[in-house]
């Protein structure tokens, strides 16, 4: 049964799996950031990396920067948009999915590398595209599959992809790093944990199951649809990434002065 | 119109075929335990990827659909 259980930017569900039975039945699945970086945004958790098993990755998705009718036409580029915003500091906003997601840190670390003042828009779901549409902010930055009929259609225009490489969905779009911000490169990886407490050989089965649906053409083609690349790593690199993107992300969110509110 | 002896005649027929086990005797669907897959966000693209894998995941468990509701639930039935 796969359940939606949304509050708290996700901490519900993250803390229901962590008491739940160690038996293979329960797990979670989530974006990375539940482990690597909610750690450094928020004062009181009420769980650890280490309440958790990681099992397997899933998926993975660059971010993208997107701008709207607010920012002139001829603005093309990044570097076009940068410009513009050094021009226009009151006009320079970008809209995301909340406070303190990769997402927001991703537009304050483009504003920290290119020297302007990028204000943050906090938005709960796509409410930032709609905005963004409207002309009431510059640009977003989300996952690609946020805005991808809207860029395909024109609406929108892309800038760039954070991810290492172009978006099989964005072909056209340069990555952040043919841009000049290597520094901006960054993956939404989506992954699958159990409690820590769960028997390794229950783990492996877990880990074999989904490595056999990852390799259907069903999975392969239903991720297509939804804008994601499929992504999967061992379980060894799995915990690996969470602890190098832990150290990247708390050095981030310190850089930034981010003021964690609860 | 239907007589006494069709009827009588269905009936035995019926019994001939419970008793040379043609017919599937019923039985009890087997105790499963239902695996649960929590995603943090209201509907979207984590629920529909969690559904997405678990539809596949015939090593793990069995699948089914449940209902449709709130949750979009998938069953995932572990194998006794």
């Amino acid at each position: 049964m796969v359940e939606t259980r949304p509050g708290a930017a996700g901490r519900v569900a993250v803390e229901a799996v962590k008491t739940a039975n160690a038996d293979g039945t329960v797990m979670l699945l989530a974006p990375l950031g539940f482990m690597m970086l909610f750690p450094h945004v928020y004062k009181t958790l009420r769980y650890e990396p280490r309440d958790f098993t990681p099992v397997s990755t899933l998926a993975s998705t660059p971010t993208l920067l997107t701008v709207g009718p607010k920012v002139p036409g001829d603005v093309r580029t990044l570097a076009d948009f940068v410009a513009w915003c050094r021009a226009n500091p009151k006009l320079a906003t970008y809209g995301t999915a909340g406070a303190g997601t990769t997402l927001h840190f991703l537009g304050a670390m483009l504003g920290r590398t290119a020297g302007f003042d990028f204000l943050h828009v906090p938005y709960q779901g796509n409410g930032s595209i709609q905005d963004l549409l409207k002309g009431e902010i510059a640009s977003a930055i989300m996952p690609v599959g946020s805005s991808l009929g809207l860029v395909r259609s024109g609406d929108l225009r892309a800038l760039a992809t954070t991810g290492p490489h172009r978006s099989p969905f964005l072909p056209a779009v340069p990555t952040v790093g043919e841009a000049g911000y290597s520094s901006l490169e960054d993956l939404t990886w989506y992954g699958v944990f159990v409690p820590a407490k769960t028997p390794a050989n229950i783990v492996e089965k877990l880990n074999a199951a989904i490595q056999g649906a990852l390799r259907t053409d069903e999975v392969k083609s239903g991720m297509a649809k939804l804008a994601v690349e499929l992504d999967s790593i061992s379980m060894g690199d799995f915990a690996r990434l969470i602890v190098s993107q832990s150290e990247r992300w708390k050095a981030i969110v310190q850089a930034t002065g981010f003021v964690p509110t609860d | 119109m239907i007589t006494r002896r069709d009827l009588l005649t269905v009936s035995a027929a019926g019994v001939a075929l419970s008793a040379t086990d043609l017919v599937q005797r019923s039985s009890a669907q087997p105790l499963a335990r239902t695996a649960h897959i929590l995603t943090g966000f209201t509907p979207g693209l984590q629920d529909a990827l969690g559904r997405l894998v678990a539809g596949q995941m015939k090593d793990y468990a069995e699948t089914s659909w449940s209902r449709p509701g709130p949750v979009q639930p998938v069953v995932l039935r572990s194998k006794p």
